[in-house]
Parts: C-alpha cells; sequence; structure tokens
C-alpha cells in the first residue's frame, strides 16, 4: 500500500511540492514567554481555502497551503491570476480551513488520469469540462455546490469510508507543511477544517480547529458534512478527539446571516426545543462566531434593530435568499440569522433551560477561496479565482450563487479579520483567548479595541486603562455577575473602552455600547449607547448623534483623516440598570467613511459604478460581549 | 488498504499506475500504433467495479458488455486521433502535458543543511540582514500643527525650553519606545514611518515624521543594525530555500530541455 501510495502521489503531482521530506519535529512552544495578562492583540484569519478544497480549485485557485502560509506571513505572492499580492502587515496567525467535504476531491479528479475515468460517466464528464474551459471549470463547481446542497454528489465525493484513504494522506501532508511554517512566538498556524452543512441550501456551516499539533490533529480525519447535518454529531466528533489524544477544539459557526433563520434557532437541528444539554454543549463547543466576512456581515439587520442607522452594513445581496438562492428567506427568518439577536435569544433560552446556548463572542476572517488572506479595499483579491482583480468588471458581474436573485460581484465585503487579545503568539495562548471570548471581529482595518466590564470602574481609571481594566473587572468575553459588586444595593455595572485607530486605515467615527437584555415580562430587548466621539458633536434631541461627515473622493479613492479621532477613550456606567435583569453589552467602533472596493477598481479600470452600488461605506469593529448575570 | 481497495479515484488511478508499470516493467511495450486491443480479466473488473459505483448494484452481463464496447470504442478512436495527429495543436492536451512534466520535477526536495542555508542567507542579503533596531523617544502632536510652529517647537525642545509633555497630544502609544525591531515598530506604527525613521539622525530630537496617526517629534537613542544568527531565522530560512529550491529545480530542468531546442521568433510590436 505504501508503494501504490507513492505511485499515486507521483502520478497525481499533487503532494511533490508539499514536500515529502524528513517529517518535522513537532516544535513545541514551551519557551516562549506569556504575559502576565495579554498585551497585545494578535491579528489572524481563520478562515482560508486553499485548492484543497473543492469549490476553490474548481473556481481555478492553484495555490496551496504553502502559499497561504507565505502570504499570511507577509510575503508577497503571485495570485492565480497573476496578480502580485502582498499583505501590508503580516497576520500572526492562520487556519486554513479547507472544505471537509470531499477535501482535496476536484484537485485529484483534476490531475487524474483521463483513462482512468473512462468507467465514470459522471466523473468523466466533469473532468473533461474542467480541462476544456475555466468557464467549464466554474460550471463544475456550480454543479457541486448545488449538488452538494442538493444532495446528489456521486458517492466518490461523498462517501466518507470510501474517501477516508485519500483524505487520510492529504491531511498528513497538509499537517507536515502546517508545522513547518507554525513557528511559535512568531506566527501560528492552527490545524483545521470546515464542517459545511447545508441542508436545502440553508447555511449551517462552521470553521473547526484544533488547540494541538498535527501529529494530535492527524489522530483523526476532519469531520465532513457527509457524515452528519446535524452539528451536534460535529461535537460528538470532538469530544471523541479530546477523549482520544487528550487535546482540544472548538468550532466557529459562520455566514449565519444566509441561514434562513437556522444558525441560531430556538430548536435543535431535529426540531425538538432546546434543552439544557444542548445549551451547555452548545456554549462549551462554539464559544466563539465569525461575524462578518467576504459574504456579508451577520451583526445585525435593519428589520431586527429599526432603531440603529448603522444596522444595514454588509447586508445588501445576502438577505434575500438563502446560501445557495434555492430558498428565499421571509424576516421573520431574520432573528435566527444574526448575531445580536441571536445574543437576545441566548438569554431567553437560559431564563428556560438555566444554560445560554448562545453565550458566543464575535471574530471576523476573510472566508476567501483564493489562498490569499488580504481584506484591504484597496487590493481585494476577490472571494475566488474567477473573481480576482484581473476582471474588470467583477465588481457587477453576477455571480454564481443567486445571479438569479441579484447577487452580484459589489455584494462581497471585503471582509474580516480576528483580533485576539493573547498572551503570546502560540496555538495554546490564542486558542486560550478564543475559548474565553477575548477577542473581537473587525471588517478589515485593524483598529485596536479594549473593553472592560466590573462594577468598581471610575472615571480616573482611563489614565492607567489596561491594569485598572483587568484588575477591577473582566475583559471582553468575560462574565460580571451581581454578586461581585454592589448591585444588590442598584449600583449600575461600569466599563472602560479604549479604540485605537488602525495606522493604515482611518481614523475613528464613534464607539457605540450596544446593550441586550431580558426584560421582567420575559422580552428581549435591545439599545444602543454612543459612548465616546471624535469632532465636536452633541447628542440631537432624537437620541442619536449627528454624522461625523464624509471627505470620501470617489474620483480618487481617497479621504481625509481630518474628521472623526485617532484614538476614543471612555468611561461608562449603564444608566438604565435594572439589576434583577440578565443583560450583554458589547462595544461597536465605526469609522470614518471610506471608498469600497469597487470604487477602487472603478477607478483603475476607468468604468462607471450604477446608483445601486454601495461605494462609501464605514468599517468596524465589534467586541465580544461581557454579560451580566443577575443570579450569578 | 481495504479502504483504499474501496475508493474510486484510488482505483482508477492505481488501475492507471498498473497499466504504466505495466509497459515499464514488462519492457514489452505494447505499441499504442498497434493494432491489438487486449482486454484482460483486470480490466473486466475494474470496469464492472466502476460501474457499482455509479449504479450501487452488480452491473449485468450485458451492462459489462456495454461498457467493454465503449471503452473499445474509445480506444480505437484514441489511437485513430494519435496517427491523424490530432493531439497536435491542442491546446488542452498540451498544458496538460506540460503540467505533469512541471511536478515530475519537484518530487523530493529533502531538508537543507546547514551550509546550504548559511549560503541561501549569503545570496539574499536583503532579504536576511537590511533591517535595524530601534529604540527611541517619541512626541505625538496631532495632525493639525502648521509646519511654523513645528520649527518652533523642535527648536524649543532642541534647546531645553519645551518639555516634550507641553506639545504632546494624548495617544496611547508608548512615548519611550523600546528597543524594538522594524516589524514591530511598523506593527504600531504603520508602513511609512518606519521608512522616515531610517532617515534620522540619532541622539537628539528630530522630525516630525508622519505615522498614521499624525505628526511625531522622534530622538532615538538606540540604532542597531541586525545581525541574524541561523538559529534564529532558522524556519523561515528552510521554508524560503525550500520555495527557491522549487523554482531552481523547474528552471533547470526546463533550461536542461530547452537547450535542445533551436527558437525563432518572429518580430512583432
Amino acid at each position: 500500500m505504501k508503494k501504490s501510495a507513492q505511485y499515486i502521489a507521483v502520478a497525481l503531482g499533487v503532494l511533490a511540492i508539499a514536500g515529502c521530506g524528513s517529517t518535522d519535529k513537532a516544535k513545541d512552544s514551551g519557551h516562549v514567554e506569556n504575559s502576565e495578562y495579554p498585551e497585545q492583540v494578535y491579528w489572524g484569519d481563520t478562515h482560508v481555502h486553499t485548492d484543497n478544497s473543492i469549490d476553490a480549485f474548481g473556481f481555478g485557485n492553484r495555490l496551496n497551503t504553502e502559499a497561504a502560509m507565505r502570504f499570511a506571513k507577509g510575503e508577497p505572492v503571485t495570485s492565480t491570476k497573476g496578480v502580485e499580492a502582498q499583505l501590508s502587515q503580516p497576520l500572526d496567525f492562520i487556519v486554513i480551513a479547507d472544505h471537509a467535504a470531499a477535501l482535496g476531491a476536484t484537485k485529484a479528479l483534476y490531475n487524474a488520469p483521463r483513462i482512468a475515468l473512462l468507467g465514470n460517466e459522471f466523473l468523466l464528464r466533469w473532468y473533461d469540462m474542467m480541462h476544456e474551459s475555466e468557464a467549464g471549470s466554474l460550471r463544475v463547481t456550480a454543479e457541486l455546490i448545488d449538488g452538494a446542497a442538493k444532495g446528489t454528489l456521486p458517492d466518490s465525493f461523498t462517501d466518507q469510508e470510501s474517501q477516508a484513504e485519500r483524505v487520510g494522506e492529504l491531511w498528513a501532508e497538509h499537517g507536515n507543511i502546517i508545522e513547518r511554517y507554525n513557528e511559535p512566538g512568531k506566527f501560528t498556524a492552527f490545524m483545521g477544517f470546515e464542517y459545511t452543512p447545508m441542508p436545502s441550501g440553508d447555511n449551517l456551516h462552521r470553521v473547526v480547529m484544533f488547540r494541538d499539533n498535527a501529529e494530535k490533529a492527524t489522530q483523526v480525519i476532519p469531520f465532513s458534512s457527509q457524515q452528519s447535518l446535524d452539528v451536534e454529531d460535529l461535537w460528538a466528533y470532538m469530544n471523541a478527539y479530546e477523549k482520544k489524544t487528550g487535546g482540544q477544539m472548538l468550532s466557529i459557526p459562520h455566514n449565519s446571516n444566509v441561514s434562513n433563520g437556522q444558525m441560531f434557532a430556538m430548536n435543535k437541528f431535529d426540531g425538538s426545543p432546546i434543552d439544557a444539554a444542548y445549551a451547555k454543549t452548545r456554549a462549551l463547543r462554539e464559544p466563539i462566531i465569525e461575524v462578518t466576512q467576504i459574504k456579508g456581515d451577520s451583526e445585525t439587520h435593519p428589520f431586527l434593530s429599526p432603531n440603529d442607522e448603522f444596522a444595514s452594513y454588509g447586508v445588501a445581496g445576502w438577505d434575500k435568499y438563502n446560501l445557495s438562492a434555492t430558498k428565499p428567506m421571509p424576516e421573520s427568518s431574520y432573528a435566527g440569522s444574526y448575531a445580536r439577536e441571536a445574543l437576545k435569544r441566548g438569554l431567553l433560552l437560559e431564563s428556560q433551560t438555566g444554560t445560554n446556548p448562545y453565550k458566543f463572542g464575535v471574530i471576523g476572517s476573510s472566508d476567501t477561496h483564493t489562498s490569499l488572506a488580504d481584506v484591504r479595499e484597496k487590493n481585494f483579491i476577490g472571494k475566488h479565482t474567477g473573481n480576482e482583480p484581473n476582471v474588470k468588471e467583477r465588481a457587477l458581474m453576477p455571480q454564481n450563487l443567486g445571479t438569479r436573485e441579484g447577487r452580484f460581484g459589489w455584494h462581497y465585503l471585503s471582509s474580516g479579520y480576528a483580533g485576539v487579545w493573547a498572551t503570546s503568539n502560540t496555538r495554546e495562548a490564542i486558542f486560550d483567548a478564543m475559548m474565553r471570548r477575548e477577542v473581537y471581529a473587525t471588517t478589515g482595518p485593524r483598529m485596536q479595541v479594549r473593553f472592560f466590564g466590573g462594577f468598581d470602574y471610575s472615571a480616573d481609571d482611563i489614565s492607567n486603562l489596561v491594569p485598572n481594566g483587568y484588575a477591577k473587572g473582566v475583559p471582553m468575553g468575560g462574565d460580571i455577575k451581581a454578586r461581585d459588586g454592589k448591585a444588590r444595593i442598584g449600583k449600575a455595572p461600569t466599563f472602560l473602552i479604549s479604540a485605537l485607530m488602525d495606522p493604515e486605515s482611518a481614523n475613528l467615527d464613534r464607539v457605540q455600547i450596544v446593550k441586550g437584555w431580558i426584560d421582567s415580562n420575559g422580552q428581549t430587548n435591545e439599545k444602543i449607547y454612543n459612548i465616546v466621539w471624535g469632532g465636536d458633536r452633541k447628542i440631537g434631541s432624537d437620541g442619536k448623534l449627528p454624522a461625523v461627515g464624509n471627505t470620501v473622493d470617489l474620483t480618487k479613492g481617497t479621504w481625509r483623516n481630518d474628521i472623526g479621532a485617532a484614538e476614543l477613550l471612555a468611561f461608562w456606567q449603564d444608566p438604565d440598570f435594572a439589576a434583577d435583569q440578565n443583560a450583554f453589552y458589547y462595544a461597536r467602533v465605526l469609522e470614518i467613511p471610506t471608498p469600497t472596493w469597487p470604487v477602487y477598481d472603478s477607478i483603475k479600470y476607468g468604468f462607471t459604478l450604477g446608483d445601486d452600488v454601495i461605494k462609501i461605506q464605514q468599517e468596524r469593529a465589534y467586541t465580544s460581549p461581557i454579560w451580566y448575570n443577575a443570579k450569578g | 488498504m481495504h479502504k483504499l481497495l474501496k475508493e474510486p479515484l484510488v482505483h482508477f488511478l492505481a488501475g492507471a499506475v498498473l497499466i504504466f508499470a505495466y509497459f515499464w516493467l514488462s519492457g514489452a511495450s505494447r505499441d499504442p500504433s498497434s493494432y491489438a486491443i487486449n482486454i484482460t480479466a483486470s480490466d473486466i473488473d475494474r470496469i464492472a467495479a466502476d460501474a457499482m459505483r455509479t449504479s450501487k448494484r452488480l452491473p449485468t452481463h450485458d451492462e459489462i458488455s456495454a461498457l467493454i464496447d465503449q471503452n473499445i470504442r474509445e480506444e480505437i478512436l484514441y489511437r485513430e486521433a494519435l496517427r491523424l495527429g490530432l493531439e497536435d495543436g491542442d491546446a488542452i492536451i498540451k498544458r496538460r502535458l506540460a503540467n505533469k512534466m512541471r511536478s515530475l520535477n519537484n518530487a523530493d526536495i529533502g531538508e537543507p543543511s546547514d551550509r546550504e542555508l548559511e549560503e541561501f542567507i549569503a545570496q539574499n542579503p536583503k532579504q536576511y540582514q537590511d533591517s535595524y533596531r530601534y529604540a527611541f523617544n517619541q512626541i505625538y502632536i496631532g495632525r493639525s500643527s502648521t509646519k511654523q510652529q513645528q520649527q518652533k517647537w523642535l527648536n524649543g525642545l532642541r534647546h531645553g525650553n519645551i518639555k516634550p509633555d507641553d506639545i504632546r497630544v494624548s495617544l496611547s502609544l508608548d512615548s519611550q519606545q523600546k528597543l524594538a525591531d522594524e516589524a514591530d515598530i511598523r506593527r504600531k506604527f504603520g508602513k511609512n514611518f518606519i521608512d522616515s525613521l531610517h532617515q534620522l539622525e540619532t541622539h537628539q530630537w528630530t522630525g516630525p515624521i508622519e505615522s498614521g496617526f499624525g505628526q511625531h517629534f522622534i530622538a532615538i537613542y538606540e540604532k542597531q543594525a541586525v545581525v541574524h544568527k541561523i538559529d534564529d531565522i532558522r524556519q523561515r530560512v528552510t521554508n524560503d530555500w525550500r520555495a527557491a529550491q522549487i523554482e531552481h529545480n523547474e528552471k533547470i530542468a526546463f533550461d536542461e530541455l530547452a537547450k535542445h531546442y533551436a527558437i525563432e521568433i518572429a518580430p512583432f510590436k
């Protein structure tokens, strides 16, 4: 078998570049010193697809894990379509999250000798289409995604048992590359994959990541949606892995916005109501979600948050139909599709079951299918290889998913990254920070955001915000409990917040705190407070802070940092606190208006964007919440 | 092994490998231009197994027979096509074969020795040595001061009649930056800042220079050229070396082939 495996590797030419050299010893991060508390935010992308993802390869991506690593570390890499790409600042960590379902299958199919496929008309047709032209390859990918949604993929793509050997070898090779690029203290490469259940096209996808080295992670193979569409089976797999290896895993849901209300439903996959056991497992296994990415933003929707004038960011193109655009999504489904409402539902479910299943922190990540994790508007590489910057009017072109329903190139956001407050740049420290939810999401810019809650802060604490923040309360992702403070005698919780602009991006408009709570009638509510802002503005009689203004020049793709502020710091105390009501608080930081990526494309190629295309946006960061528990 | 045998792609590939292996090992070299077609028992097993994959049941005798006919038909047309030279000028076939050739050259690269790494560093000094560590004091003065004002402040700082805190605009950046390498400084202050920093004189207040936040007066009190020790950057160099090696191997292999060709290109605009 060893021998035949080698032949296959040569015949495929797939693994050759991955390097079959001696296996690297797992490097240990023992020598890396951890700081007493998180001193630095580490930036990463937990959601990068390479040519091992069936759809990425089908879209034309020919960059492998190695290229993805080099790019994330800041080196120049030429994209599949010949675009010279480089990050302006390196990333600190990365999770390659290729689809577990049919991992590496399109690549293997493409590289197989044609003669070997003669007996299988189905695969042969795809093989020929892929080799015929790029358009053919895109058609195959569309059929793949469609087939995955409808459950009509051929056995060789879906049957886990028959895939196990191929996937096992590929996974082991992948592990070697990951270990080669993981440098404790400098750059962290995680083992991970994407679990991609999509019943009827409703997106229930998760990125799954390991805390451990490849030696442990390769003791299992990635769990695929072909094994089960029920996420509880994924959690069971994670549990089994942990028992077997002593390792640790977590799961990160994403694109709840195209889940048709299923991601944060009030019931389990089988339709029965969420119970305490489910709630506990979910909270343990899914401590964070990916709230913003290329396929839209899932914070909230204007329908759910009519009083939030910033609720529409990243909604256009993604709120009418589910992921595969096979089903329309009614407004009534939105409550189960957006994070803010899910946090509120969590409080409700907690009151019913005793445990909050939706007690999650938030990160952003790209979900790029180009292997290249760059989400700067000015250099948006694209969602996939079919819409890289070499395609002149990619912003205006219909997309494979949901063309008929009016999803166009410009609906893709050049978003998101994950900010992690960890005590060192190691797998252990970053993973542990995710488990305690000391993380936040941005739509691309790397603004530094701190957020602390407790009962003992005062305005004086701002001058030494970080040490005081940790000494007297909890950071983002934490819990404050009635018994910790003087809540019983009516003192409201206090918060410290600081937001420093990304020095390569725009000034900040404002910092807001979003509060959600459950009242004595069992109803959930939300309110947004403007806490601190740049420039000389006063809150109006309608309770709203006037807009910061706009300096964007659409003909040049520029803006001026002479409105807003480079940094915003604040102490805040909840003016509407009720000690007997559970609540959560998270911060939202808005940049001043800047151009969207289609504007840069239109300038570069000299074409005109229609009126419907969003050209100016306010990029933002969302922190993980801090929860107040009245009975805690 | 058992599972492997059931995996269709592997099955196909193994079948192909066997066919190739047969040609290589037997030396019998079934000439593709011959007119003999021999469908062996193992060919039939493969055809039947493939059919089972698609239909999830044993194929009937007739179905197998039809599939064999299909195979034979394709083989005959394939050979006739080769005889007619139809593969010539087919862009798809050309690209496929070219890609196969490329991947043959990088089957095994192995691990570099320290010496190889040191040589690699020496050949690429810019990548590894052209950097500094800095320690400096900085005064952030925002974005709105005039050139005239800045000149006045700089004079004051240099003569000691303006204290840094007199003009400093508050911002959560250390006023004293401890010794840090370029990547750390770039991360904190943005990309352009570091380029300006390289130009500054040391041991006195200079500037202002611009970061993403605005203007800063700077007093560099330490500037160290960085000399990397191999152990500090081993992993990075090894990865770079490997990438270079792949490129190099492809080039060598290509050049070796290319030198047998006489190439003429007509002039063009």
